[in-house]
């Protein structure tokens, strides 16, 4: 009959593996195919459940199944599936692992088997939750798999509360350490420009975000989400004011009285700008609004780095063309001066689609003429002027939406969000003659000084006009200011708070997800300048008399190296106080022991003096030995304070035994 | 999956190999940590019977932190075979004392030359060890099988009428110098705490003349079966608090009582005829 103790441990053995099991399964919920993913979580269910209840299938049945599996993966694996395959196959050989009755050398395999996975999913997330998710998943494991071991190879049946807390934080401990000694190996690891063969695939996952068709209303879904839409950080910080900026996403072209599209397609080929270091500032835009591949860009950019995989069309909107991923980033190099426009010789051809009109009611035709100005310029005042004048208004909900959606925004609602706002105002322009176009992008961000980098959340979502008035597309905003006013930075905590989040989220991205080669090269670069003096920099050292050395002066490391030394020191004082500060007359006994080991005798545990001496065979070591254990014996087992006559002498037997000879 | 990250570049594959490389880095100096500071006494029995349970009292201690998993190996070499003695320790805190039970086959002197502490943790990825050379040597004395030749002399002795002293006790004499190495019981403790000196008790010798046992000229063919009948006879003549004596051979040892005798005995006894050298 097993002991009571021995059921117990069995309990929590199966638990482990049981909770262990959770967050490979959550996370593999939008990963794997649905079918594929309840069957795993059924075939494991059925599995433990087996587990429970003792049942259990024959370990050759088990390999063999195992075998079949993994064979089964080399024949249907490829290039493009490779990640997926792996992930199905790991699934299933644990599922596998979970039937077998299990012995130390199982739980280890199965722990391995999550960790693989945790692995393989790695591939299709990148959120700062999952980073933590990870680490949390690693430390669970290391415990569970020390418990396995700790009681398998300990024999143990009991464990005390004492005993499980020292080893929770022993162990935990070396886990700490473990996760710290990672970022060394992390930041050393080698690395390469590009990946050798390429088996990670994202699945091109929908998102909110801008599509090449989209119709009068549908920027308010857009601007329902608080998410993050992308970070911009510059290399020198803070350059725009962060509620004037305009980003460009994408450009529309063609109304048909309900939804606007983009029927452009021609891609302009970068060329070889000769930019001046001092005027521009390079930045990089983290974004993992990936719909259709429309990248933000500013009306300031001068060129991005991955001209490569970025494509320019004719109106300057950008575009991926390359491996989607989901945290997308890409450097650009912009001006430092505002710019509100986009200098651009228009052909006679182009024209057409920007001056483009479909089906229009009559008094939207006879309220353009009645808005017709002398020059372009007067035009557009006018139309201005007329939604101020008229008290048009901004709003996010009860927009029109009828059949005529603009006719009811223009003489009936007069109010709306800004795609209405920008969609009349272009309408109105390409009526007048002038071309126009919508473009949708992002207004405004907020700016993070402690993370120096500028965010901009899904709201910020906005559209505006570009007018084509004296060789150059002109940036029109026409919606009212209110709509600046998600743009205010909450006050409270709760707000401070989430902002603080994604400080730490972007350090993240910056960090972790955006450590790559060039980062490596530049690290190590910095890492070897802080070491090594350069030639110049020695001499003035050296100059240096070294009572002026300030501390202060010294650079971050060698401040932080002296003081762990310090404290290295002082742990060392600490921990072997009780040696250093001992008595003299311990002192003493101590030397008088080593010495009397030296010679070959060694004082056991509750061995008395005496009986210490009775076992020396050499007659004169002997004297002399008993002679200071009687003057030890006579203040030391009559409490008498050890006075200076009874130390001399004792210090005098001392020299007479250290001056005889070893033998 | 360190070719992987390298080869697609992603971080958090890199990561899982950062923790991976770290942690068995630190498993090594961790599993050296575990092995140091540790000091482990071995105290043999006093008293050690061949073919008997004997125990063999180990004290493992760790002087710093705390120690886990370890499997401690101690090879007892006697004097026609060699043992192994094995135990584990889930969990190390200070001290622990542990009472190990064997078996000797043979009489002699049994060696503890060497220990092997060894410990698999924190992962069972390797298992790390550590000879510790110290010498130990204790003698295991004869098997003790009862023989019925004492109580033949019992019944000649009281046949002539002297019967003397009761057997097992003996009248206090006089007060001595303290040696060392006295019994406990032997101690003159009023002395002490009057005078604050050490001083024995001397005890007169029983008018019992003693016992002298002669194991080669015991009945018996094998030389160990007149040795276990000599043991056995020795034990007995102390235990009832005669005096026993030995001829072995041209050594003779005198009649005399107490336990420092016994062991004299005893050892003289077990080592009859080996090659080993007294203690």
């Amino acid at each position: 009959m097993r002991q009571k103790g021995s059921l117990y441990r069995e309990k929590i053995e199966k638990l482990l593996v049981l909770v262990s099991l959770l967050v490979p399964f959550l996370c593999l919920y939008s990963v794997i195919l649905p079918k594929l993913y309840f069957f795993s979580l059924f075939f494991i269910g059925l599995a433990l459940y087996l587990d429970f209840k003792g049942i259990f299938f024959p370990r050759w049945m088990i390999t063999l199944i195992g075998f079949l599996f993994i064979m089964l993966f080399f024949l249907s694996v490829d290039l493009v599936n490779f990640l997926e395959k792996s992930i199905q196959t790991i699934l299933l050989l644990l599922g596998l692992k979970l039937l077998e009755k299990k012995r130390l050398r199982d739980y280890f395999q199965i722990y391995l088997l999550e960790f693989l996975l945790l692995a393989g999913v790695s591939f299709y997330y990148t959120a700062l939750w999952f980073f933590l998710v990870l680490i949390f998943q690693v430390f669970y494991i290391g415990f569970a798999l020390f418990f396995h071991l700790y009681v398998e190879e300990g024999e143990v049946k009991v464990m005390s509360l004492p005993e499980l807390k020292i080893i929770f934080l022993y162990f935990g401990f070396l886990l700490l350490n473990t996760f710290i000694l990672s970022i060394i190996f992390f930041i050393l690891l080698p690395r390469v420009q590009n990946p050798l063969i390429n088996i990670a695939g994202v699945k091109n996952k929908a998102t909110t975000g801008f599509s090449e068709n989209i119709r009068l209303g549908a920027f308010s879904e857009i601007q329902e989400n608080t998410q993050p839409a992308f970070r911009l950080a510059f290399e020198e910080g803070k350059i725009f004011h962060p509620e004037n900026i305009y980003f460009r996403v994408i450009v529309y072209d063609t109304f048909d009285g309900k939804n606007w599209s983009r029927k452009e397609t021609e891609v302009k080929p970068w060329q070889r700008e000769i930019y001046q270091r001092k005027k521009g500032a390079w930045g990089k835009i983290y974004t993992n609004i990936y719909m259709e591949g429309y990248l933000p860009s500013l009306y300031e950019l001068i060129f991005v780095k991955e001209k490569g995989e970025i494509e320019k069309f004719s109106d300057n909107v950008l575009r991926w063309k390359g491996i989607p991923e989901e945290m997308l980033k890409y450097e650009v190099y912009v001006q430092k001066e505002k710019v509100w426009e986009i200098k651009e010789d228009l052909p006679e051809e182009k024209k057409n689609l920007y001056l483009q009109i479909p089906k229009l009611s009559l008094s939207i035709i006879k309220l353009s003429q009645k808005l017709k100005g002398d020059t372009p310029e007067e035009t557009l005042e006018n139309i201005l002027q007329f939604f101020s004048k008229e008290g048009f208004s901004y709003a996010l909900k009860g927009l029109p939406l009828g059949e005529n959606p603009l006719e009811d925004f223009l003489f009936k609602a007069k109010r709306g969000n800004c795609e209405y706002f920008a969609s009349a105002t272009a309408l109105l322009l390409r009526l007048n003659g002038i071309p126009a176009r919508v473009v949708g992008g992002y207004r405004g961000a907020i700016y993070l000084a402690r993370g120096k980098y500028y965010l901009v959340k899904q709201n910020f979502a906005h559209s505006w006009v570009e007018a084509w008035i004296k060789g150059s597309w002109k940036l029109i905003d026409p919606t009212p200011v209110a709509s600046l006013s998600i743009l205010r930075k909450e006050n409270t905590t709760f707000a401070q708070l989430k902002l603080l989040w994604e400080t730490i989220n972007y350090y993240y991205i910056k960090f972790i997800l955006d450590y790559d080669l060039k980062k490596q090269k530049k690290l190590l670069g910095a890492l070897k300048s802080a070491l090594f003096l350069r030639e110049g920099e020695e001499k003035v050292k050296m100059e240096k008399s070294f009572h002026r050395i300030n501390f202060k002066e010294f650079k971050t490391w060698v401040k932080v190296l002296v003081i762990f030394t310090l404290l290295g020191i002082f742990l060392w004082i600490f921990w072997n106080r009780s040696k250093l500060f001992q008595k003299r007359e311990k002192k003493m006994l101590h030397r008088f022991l080593s010495y009397l080991e030296k010679r070959g005798y060694q004082r056991r545990e509750n061995e008395g003096l005496f009986e210490l001496i009775e076992k020396i065979r050499d007659p004169l070591l002997q004297e002399k030995s008993l002679e200071f254990v009687k003057i030890y014996a006579e203040y030391y087992y009559r409490e008498r304070k050890f006075d200076k006559e009874g130390l001399q002498r004792l210090e005098e037997c001392l020299k007479d035994i250290q001056r005889l000879k070893l033998k | 999956m360190g070719v992987s990250a390298v080869n697609t570049g992603n971080n958090f594959l890199y990561f899982l190999v950062s923790l991976l490389l770290s942690f068995m880095w630190l498993s090594g100096l961790f599993a050296r940590l575990n092995l140091k500071g540790l000091t482990i006494e071995i105290y043999p029995p006093k008293e050690a019977y061949a073919r008997k349970k004997n125990f063999l009292r180990v004290r493992i201690k760790k002087n710093f932190f705390w120690g886990f998993l370890y499997r401690v190996k101690i090879i007892l070499k006697g004097r026609l075979s060699s043992e192994e003695l094995f135990f584990k320790i889930a969990f190390l805190s200070g001290e622990k004392e542990i009472s190990l039970t064997y078996i000797p086959e043979n009489r002699g002197i049994y060696r503890i030359e060497s220990f092997i502490i060894s410990s698999i943790f924190p992962m069972a990825l390797f298992e790390k060890k550590k000879s510790i050379k110290r010498e130990i040597k204790f003698i295991v004395f004869p098997e003790p099988k009862g023989c019925n030749y004492y109580e033949r002399d019992a019944r000649r002795v009281k046949r002539r009428g002297k019967e003397g002293l009761v057997l097992g006790t003996e009248e206090f004499d006089s007060i001595s110098e303290y040696i060392a190495g006295v019994p406990r019981k032997f101690i003159h403790w009023k002395a002490l705490a009057k005078w604050d000196e050490l001083k024995r008790k001397v005890y007169l010798e029983g008018e019992f003349p003693g016992k002298m046992i002669d194991p080669l000229k015991l009945p018996y063919s094998d030389l160990e079966e007149k040795l276990s009948c000599a043991t056995y006879l020795v034990l007995k003549a102390i235990l009832q608090g005669e005096a026993v004596g030995l001829k072995l051979g041209n050594i003779k040892y005198a009649p005399q009582r107490g336990e420092i005798h016994k062991i004299k005995l005893l050892t003289a006894l077990a080592l009859y005829e080996t090659e080993g050298e007294p203690l």
